[in-house]
């Protein structure tokens, strides 16, 4: 079993290690959450105009990528500005793979319902905290079990709940 | 929300656009697929391959049941959630037989201890407390058995315990219990059980879908007689609470009675107007809601059975130790 660092783990590590290590080992979670259901309805519904195409490599699932001028913009869609930390560690992950293939792109987060943006590069503080944040992940999800649950402000939203707390 | 379609007339179901439609005598049904979350099939239907690519697309289990209403088997649609660690870890720990012993006494035990607690519901003036006492006993012994063997035989001895009580639990005289009997039943009260029994199995396979335990893969009941065997595990420790319970409010508000059966080769069985009474107040039943302690709200009783498979996940995933279900 491959246990794979991929952008969604990352973003979920800055919420709760427990739930970045059940999607590393590929427990997904239940799919019926309305959360889930939630966050599937504005990828489908929101800047639907901007899209040029929806990217998926190994790890990468990228919402929305288009040019802008010269720049290539890579737009990650988010429900709120709550995880703003691990949407900018998803997004610097994307970028960094992107570049490792020969595609330089700027990054936006896109926050519709705030109807807000933030701009994320790739600059030498943005590669710091990405490799940091990598080593962190890396350790984590080579532990053989578990990080027990702790009850924390994201849980009541989680697709993990009614696993974690049955 | 998505709720179970039970269908009991004949005809065809098929797939129209987004819907699935269902064609008998007496007309065209549409029911829109977002509010199937499975299907339990009592008439006699003909479907095609494109509709089961359909409910595979949308992740929709099928149970059949044949005209006596005993169960057929299932279309179960490929899985959806799989997970190579935890289908890994439960065939470990049915291997290993150490860790399956130790999962199917904690299937015993808790069925049991929900039989006593179902005694108990109806034990005015201590009527069943040498019933209850001698269960009890069965339960402290379950520690010595060596063998899943041994637990099965422990809690057959039990169970014939406690049925023996049934005829108490209800107050018709119409109903007697004498002893259990399967394929076909020979009589009215087993007759029940065993329709009750398997809308529980099947309810509890469909719950067992949407986690990522490979339900063939039972630690009580042996994975090779039977293709599905877990949802039976888990049915053990809901049978008295859900079905046994139903059983006896529906016969004491006379909702059941015994012109409601018929005659069939070798045995007896519901006739289908009984069916549908009895399949209604079963998934009125898996509505009824109970405060949940870990997740602090309000849960039903269809959540209780996915998250005992949720505790089952976490048992063989060594992260917490496997408690069943006391209710
Ligand atoms: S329910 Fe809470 S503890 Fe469990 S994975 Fe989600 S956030 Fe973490």
């Amino acid at each position: 079993m491959s246990k794979m660092i991929t952008g969604t783990v990352l973003l979920s590590f800055t919420v709760c290690e427990r739930e970045a290590w059940l999607i590393a080992h590929q427990i997904e979670p239940e799919q019926s959450n309305p959360f889930i259901e939630i966050g599937r309805l504005i990828h489908a519904e929101s800047y639907r105009k901007n899209q040029i195409r929806e990217i998926a490599l190994p790890g990468i699932k990228i919402d929305m990528i288009y040019s802008q001028g010269q720049v290539t913009v890579v737009g990650e869609i988010k429900k709120s500005s709550k995880f703003l930390k691990g949407a900018r560690l998803q997004l610097l992950y994307y970028l960094s793979e992107l570049k490792k293939r020969g595609v330089h792109a700027a990054g936006k987060i896109m926050i519709p319902k705030e109807k807000k943006q933030i701009d994320i590069n790739l600059d030498d503080q943005g590669i710091k905290d990405l490799n940091q944040a990598i080593e962190n992940v890396e350790k984590l999800v080579s532990l053989p079990k578990i990080p027990q649950k702790i009850r924390n402000a994201f849980c009541t939203k989680c697709g993990y709940e009614q696993f974690c707390w049955s | 929300m998505a709720e179970p379609v039970y269908i009991f007339s004949d005809g065809t179901l098929k797939r129209k656009e987004n819907t699935i439609m269902l064609e008998t005598q007496s007309g065209k049904k549409h029911i829109p697929v977002e509010n199937v979350s499975e299907i339990k099939i009592f008439g006699e239907v003909d479907i095609n391959k494109r509709l089961l690519e359909f409910l595979t697309q949308k992740n929709i289990i099928v149970h059949f049941f044949n005209r006596y209403g005993y169960y057929v088997g299932t279309y179960y649609p490929r899985e959806f959630l799989n997970s190579g660690m935890i289908i890994l870890r439960q065939a470990e720990f049915y291997l290993n037989s150490v860790k399956r012993l130790e999962l199917a006494r904690l299937f015993v035990e808790g069925s049991l201890k929900n039989i006593i607690n179902t005694i108990k519901k109806y034990n005015e003036n201590g009527r069943f407390s040498n019933t209850i006492n001698a269960i009890e006993s069965h339960i402290k012994n379950l520690k010595q058995c060596s063998s899943v063997e041994q637990l099965m035989a422990l809690e057959g001895n039990a169970r014939e315990i406690y049925y023996h009580c049934f005829d108490n639990f209800v107050k018709s005289g119409d109903f007697h219990f004498e002893d259990r009997s399967k394929r076909p039943p020979q009589n009215e009260l087993n007759a029940l059980v065993s329709f009750g029994n398997s809308l529980l199995y099947t309810t509890t396979l469909s719950e067992i879908y949407k986690t990522h335990l490979d339900p063939r893969i039972g630690f009580l009941h042996t994975t090779n007689d039977r293709r599905f065997t877990l949802n039976l595990d888990i049915s053990e420790i809901f049978k008295p609470i859900i079905v046994d319970r139903l059983i006896f409010t529906l016969i004491n508000r006379k909702q059941i009675k015994k012109s409601d059966f018929h005659e069939i080769t070798g045995g007896i069985s519901l006739k289908e107007n009984a069916r549908r009474t009895f399949v209604q107040s079963f998934e009125e039943k898996l509505k009824d809601t109970i405060y949940h302690s870990g997740l602090k709200r309000k849960v039903s009783f269809r959540t209780l059975i996915r998250t005992e498979a949720y505790k089952i996940e976490k048992h063989i995933l060594e992260d917490e130790p496997y408690s069943p279900y006391l209710g």
